[in-house]
């Protein structure tokens, strides 16, 4: 997977790959993203990246990929988006995006509120319609296939509602239905960690607990892939670290994730691969350590040294990692 | 793809069903708020108002005494006129009963299903004055006829039961309905099943069957108890009371629709309370509930059964009091209204109602 975003990255822009190498050398001392980015040894100096720029960086990968896709198909994308356009009567929300996720890997779509993350995603989803553009999932157009693509996705929801008076088993049993498979909801529930829970209505849990079960009642199908819009908004530190290793650990089982946030620690902690967005645009999309070696090399400093720890981590010192339901 | 479908339905009906039992607030107006109203009509019958009695006139001496004795009571408010005209008067319920001199003195009452409890009040009051007077004053003969204008001799019980059957069952299903709708919507719960591949069709039907049989399981019970309590008296026994409860069920379907309709047009469920109200209360106020629509001036009555409550009423009673058979004519007749009632409400739900799964 990651030599795929290798070839892109040389293919499409030379500048791009050695602005990497520049800031490689700078950001050894970021000791988590270790992974196989900064191999490149090509000296250039850094360049300014402009919109424009960065959109042909992206349109110019989409096309590289569709092109591999022809004789190296295990390769293929799991969900390819092309041009996608959401325009509400004068606004448009989402302004011709394009990108692609690779399968198995956690894509974050990160951008501040309002920036169109929300609704890329549901259109993606097929929740609600898209003005124009085309989206791909396993291969397969989701306009021309809705019904398959919603059994081989699973979606959490920024905000969703269940039964009032249904249990959590109950509500499992309503989507194993829906989705026509047998399944053993307490099972689901251990994933999720709400065993001891099975009895209570959703809106009888916590915060963290309904994200938690939000994921339960995504995972009924066995999707392929997952959507997860802002899964820890408003979680205490304690579920959302909770909640991060619930996701790595989908990851593991093989599942491809697409999530939305606005928390930055959250997009480091967890995602391979990062689109920004803001105000219905992709600004970039690469892998984490590229985004910040790419700004680095553009000879960026933090405005004040960086302190051994940081306020959450005196949060999570004082008050334990424990989660508290 | 059958079977699939076929497994939604019964996922959406399971869930509904329990959803809607385990919500005390429907348990109340579906089932403790009609009780209510059966319990306190069942005592209805001896509470004191004043009846209209018409006289006619007579120069009998045995007449006269008798008259003025009523006179000389505060209950009744007394009518003077000629025989065939209080006896129209009696027939549209105007008057509770006619005492007339026709050689032997006649009291003719009617048991206007409406109003059965007067008539039987009545009858106890002329007697009761009838021997509180003096030998020579007393009529010699007297001869009480009661006629029925409309059904049988009952109880009012018998007659207003149906009624508040079919006002408890309209209002659950336009309510209840519209409501759970409007919050399954708003609480996002139908956005999260439109992620899903699960279609609109079971989904409808799946809770449309939880609502008739949670609807049809509390007019069981109410029933039950009203045999067993208050003396509730169906004319044809047990056949009678399986053929309510079929007109009850096609009530139910039709009604639904209502729901839908609201459930399509308001946005939240601050609107779809006001709107149920709009759609039921007239209906429950005109349509018979309580008293006989026969009872109303004309242009009301001719309003009065326009209306689908009307309808479902006047097919509950026609079995229940008059003891006709589901299939027969008049019924029919109703049954038939009631069903074009149901054509029109469900051709405006599917404009007006859509789930979007």
């Amino acid at each position: 997977m990651a030599k795929v975003t290798k070839a892109k990255n040389t293919n499409s822009k030379e500048l791009k790959s050695s602005s990497k190498s520049v800031s490689g050398v700078e950001s050894k001392n970021t000791a988590k993203r270790n992974k196989k980015s900064s191999k490149d040894v090509a000296s250039k100096p850094p360049v300014k990246l402009k919109l424009s720029e960065k959109t042909e960086v992206t349109k110019s990968s989409a096309q590289t990929t569709t092109r591999k896709r022809a004789y190296v198909k295990k390769d293929r994308p799991i969900i390819q988006v092309k041009k996608l356009v959401k325009k509400y009567n004068n606004v448009t929300a989402v302004d011709s995006i394009s990108f692609d996720v690779k399968k198995g890997e956690i894509f974050g779509i990160l951008g501040p509120n309002g920036a169109g993350k929300t609704t890329t995603i549901e259109m993606i989803e097929t929740i609600i319609p898209k003005t124009s553009g085309q989206i791909f999932i396993d291969g397969l157009n989701v306009d021309t296939y809705p019904d398959h693509v919603k059994k081989i996705v699973g979606i959490q929801l920024q905000n969703s509602g269940f039964y009032p008076r249904i249990n959590l088993i109950e509500t499992l049993d309503l989507f194993a239905d829906i989705y026509d498979v047998d399944i053993s909801p307490m099972e689901l529930l251990k994933t999720v960690d709400l065993d001891h829970k099975a009895k209570n209505t959703p809106s009888q849990l916590s915060g963290g607990q309904q994200k938690r079960f939000s994921i339960a009642c995504t995972l009924v199908s066995n999707p392929l892939i997952l959507f997860l819009d802002e899964p820890t908004t408003g979680l205490d530190p304690q579920a959302r670290r909770n909640l991060w290793d619930t996701i790595t650990n989908l990851k593991h089982r093989g599942k491809t994730i697409v999530l939305t946030t606005h928390y930055m620690d959250e997009a480091e902690a967890l995602c391979d691969r990062i689109a920004i967005m803001d105000d219905g645009h992709l600004l970039e999309i690469n892998t984490t350590e590229a985004l910040v070696d790419n700004l680095l090399a553009k000879g960026f400093k933090r405005p004040e040294p960086k302190l051994g720890a940081t306020l959450e981590d005196v949060f999570l010192h004082l008050t334990g990692k424990q989660l508290r339901e | 793809m059958n079977r699939v479908l076929f497994r939604q339905f019964w996922g959406f009906f399971v869930v509904a069903l329990k959803s809607s039992f385990r919500n005390p607030s429907a348990l109340f107006f579906g089932f403790f708020f009609p009780l209510v109203f059966i319990f306190s009509f069942a005592f209805f019958d001896n509470s004191a108002t004043t009846y209209n009695l018409g006289i006619t006139t007579s120069d009998v001496p045995s007449h006269l005494s008798y008259t003025r004795a009523l006179e000389n009571t505060d209950v009744f408010t007394i009518t003077y006129g000629d025989k065939e005209d209080l006896l129209k008067k009696l027939e549209i319920s105007n008057l509770d009963a006619v005492v007339s001199y026709n050689g032997v003195l006649e009291v003719e009452v009617t048991t206007n299903r409406s109003k059965t409890q007067n008539s039987t009040a009545v009858l106890s009051i002329l007697s009761a004055i009838n021997d509180k007077l003096s030998l020579q004053d007393r009529p010699t003969i007297y001869n009480i006829q009661q006629k029925s204008l409309v059904g049988r001799s009952g109880k009012y019980i018998d007659f207003v039961l149906p009624g508040i059957l079919g006002f408890s069952i309209m209002s659950a299903a336009i309510s209840a309905t519209s409501f759970s709708f409007v919050s399954l919507k708003n609480s996002l719960t139908l956005k999260r099943l439109f992620a899903t591949p699960a279609k609109s069709m079971p989904f409808i039907a799946g809770h449309s069957l939880a609502r008739i049989v949670v609807s049809l399981s509390q007019n069981l019970l109410l029933l039950f108890l009203a045999v067993v309590f208050f003396d509730y008296n169906p004319q044809g026994g047990f056949t009678s009371l399986l053929q309510m409860l079929v007109i009850i069920t096609f009530g139910l379907v039709v009604f639904l629709g209502l729901g839908y309709i609201v459930a399509g047009v308001s946005k939240n469920e601050d609107q779809a309370g006001p709107l149920s109200n709009i759609i039921s209360l007239p209906q429950f106020l005109l349509a018979g509930t309580f008293f006989s629509v026969d009872s109303m001036p004309g242009w009301l009555q001719a309003i009065a059964k326009l209306l689908p409550l009307y309808n479902f009423n006047e097919a509950m009673r026609l079995v229940s009091l008059d003891g006709l058979p589901l299939w027969s004519g008049q019924v029919g007749i109703q049954i038939g209204f009631l069903s074009l009632w149901g054509i029109i409400i469900y051709l405006l739900a599917s404009k007006l109602f859509s789930v979007k799964l």
